[in-house]
């Protein structure tokens, strides 16, 4: 892991200072090399697809402005993802009632929902997968945007509890309890789908 | 808010930097900065006897040299008032003689003294002068034997 | 950090499984779980549903992944092309810091005191002006040849 880390660091430092001096093609590999990260960060929070386009677009504006006072002392990819979290759960929070509102209104009587999210334009794998894709969109849907920001940070970004509270500005006892709490919400969840199965 | 106001806030600062010099070089100080006057007004003693110059008055002999002949300067007395607009001042020197100082006012610049000198009630002289800042004059005046009493007046305001 | 015993009622179906499945646990907490795990069906069956649904979220999630990348990409680099042509922005923002800003003005007025100073003592006006002048003697007025300054050279009658 140290090797690794060591050449990130290395091509880091040098896009840094290439970022800058607002050199344009530095920008474009730094938005190739996190964009899809990132997004997936933003869509795990907001559960909005075209919403996390917007956010990453915002991030990567915040990064040019903010570039001149960034000091490398944490790494360039944590910093946007911090930056990430904040926007989207800002998002979340504003437009909640909203959001809620719209997903609501799309139950149907027996319990499923057409759901506008998934707009999958991949090609459809199993009939099943599409159903739990929903499923556990619902659920996660259901859950406080602040439960999902750590399910996010932990089960797809892999951090510690401990990285997690940094980004987030909780201790691990509340990081530890609410993956906890997301977990059971989700397993219910699944549990559902198995047995209409 | 932020491009408005920035490129207003630059604007003014550069206009600001440039106007403000020129403002001061163009234009003279107008206005009366406080119409308080201060005079001050130097005895000097001059004599052809003695061989002696008072190092207190150096700087003003030097000048006084360039037209005179006198071997030796002396402070023999100083006096520093400060007179308002319309305020005078009075006060004795050598000779039996008095001198009065009043001030007309301070306009564009320039104070203007009314000065004069009175011998056992007969006017020596009576003399209006304009003064810029850090202006003076000297008004020599007979003494016994060939001696002579310079009255160096500095005035500012 | 909670003390673990084997006891468990305290285990099964608590937090402790999904710290453990995290891997959030200290040594001796985790051999403890370990083994209530490997004897409990309840607490190995919800492992195996973390698993499951680490495995679900990850699908989920990436859906984000590989659609509109580049529109994206374009997107970002217009919006970061705009930011640059506002130059009187980024003008303003190193003016105004306070680094360059206040030795600016302080040096700007310590050029301006300075400077005035110098364009009055230039002025080659003279200090004084006689305005008026009546006397009983006889009068001469001379000037300084250095500084024009008015000498009032009153010679006594008699």
């Amino acid at each position: 892991m140290s090797n690794n880390t060591n050449n990130a660091d290395i091509d880091d430092s040098r896009l840094v200072a290439d970022l800058k001096n607002e050199n344009e093609r530095a920008y474009r590999q730094l938005v190739d090399k996190y964009q899809v990260k990132l997004r997936n960060v933003a869509y795990g929070i907001t559960l909005d697809l075209e919403e996390s386009a917007d956010i990453i677009q915002d991030v990567f504006l915040k990064a040019y402005i903010g570039i001149a006072k960034f000091k490398g002392e944490s790494s360039l990819y944590t910093w946007l993802r911090r930056i990430t979290v904040n926007e989207s759960l800002n998002w979340v929070r504003k437009w909640k009632r909203r959001f809620r509102w719209q997903h609501q209104s799309l139950d149907q009587e027996d319990g499923s929902s057409l759901d506008i999210e998934s707009e999958d334009a991949g090609p459809e794998s199993a009939y099943s997968n599409k159903q739990v894709s929903v499923i556990l969109k619902k659920g996660l849907d259901k859950l406080p945007e602040k439960a999902r920001a750590v399910l996010v940070l932990k089960e797809v970004e892999g951090l510690s509890y401990e990285e997690i509270g940094e980004a987030l500005g909780i201790n691990k006892g509340t990081v530890s309890s609410r993956i906890f709490y997301a977990r059971e919400k989700l397993k219910e969840c699944l549990k559902g789908v198995e047995s209409e199965e | 808010m932020d491009k408005k106001m920035y490129k207003f806030a630059l604007g003014w600062n550069l206009f600001l930097l440039i106007i403000i010099p020129l403002l001061v070089m163009f234009f003279p100080e107008t206005g009366n900065c406080g119409q308080l006057v201060r005079v001050d007004v130097k005895m000097i003693y001059a004599s052809k006897d003695k061989k002696s110059i008072d190092p207190r008055v150096q700087d003003l002999v030097r000048d006084l040299n360039s037209e005179f002949v006198y071997s030796s300067y002396e402070l023999v007395g100083q006096k520093i008032i400060t007179l308002n607009d319309g305020e005078k001042s009075a006060f004795e020197i050598r000779g039996g003689r008095k001198l009065i100082i009043t001030s007309k006012g301070v306009s564009a610049g320039k104070a203007s003294l009314e000065i004069r000198c009175i011998k056992e009630d007969s006017e020596i002289i009576k003399t209006n002068i304009d003064f810029r800042k850090n202006g003076d004059t000297t008004i020599a005046l007979p003494a016994k034997k060939g001696d002579k009493l310079f009255l160096h007046i500095l005035v500012s305001f | 950090m909670l003390k673990v015993k084997n006891n468990s009622e305290m285990i099964c179906g608590t937090e402790l499984i999904s710290r453990f499945y995290d891997k959030e646990l200290n040594t001796e907490e985790y051999s403890d779980i370990k083994a209530h795990i490997d004897s409990c069906k309840i607490c190995s069956e919800s492992l195996a549903e973390y698993g499951n649904l680490t495995d679900e979220l990850k699908i989920a999630f990436n859906e984000a992944a590989e659609s509109d990348t580049l529109k994206i990409e374009n997107r970002i680099i217009e919006s970061i092309r705009k930011k640059k042509r506002a130059w009187w922005i980024r003008l303003a923002d190193q003016v105004f810091t306070r680094r360059i800003l206040i030795p600016a003005v302080m040096t700007a007025s310590v050029a301006i005191f300075i400077t005035s100073f110098y364009v009055k003592n230039s002025e080659q006006l003279p200090g004084a002006v006689i305005t008026s002048l009546s006397s009983s003697e006889n009068v001469v007025i001379v000037q300084i040849e250095r500084t024009h300054q008015p000498i009032i050279w009153i010679n006594e009658n008699g």
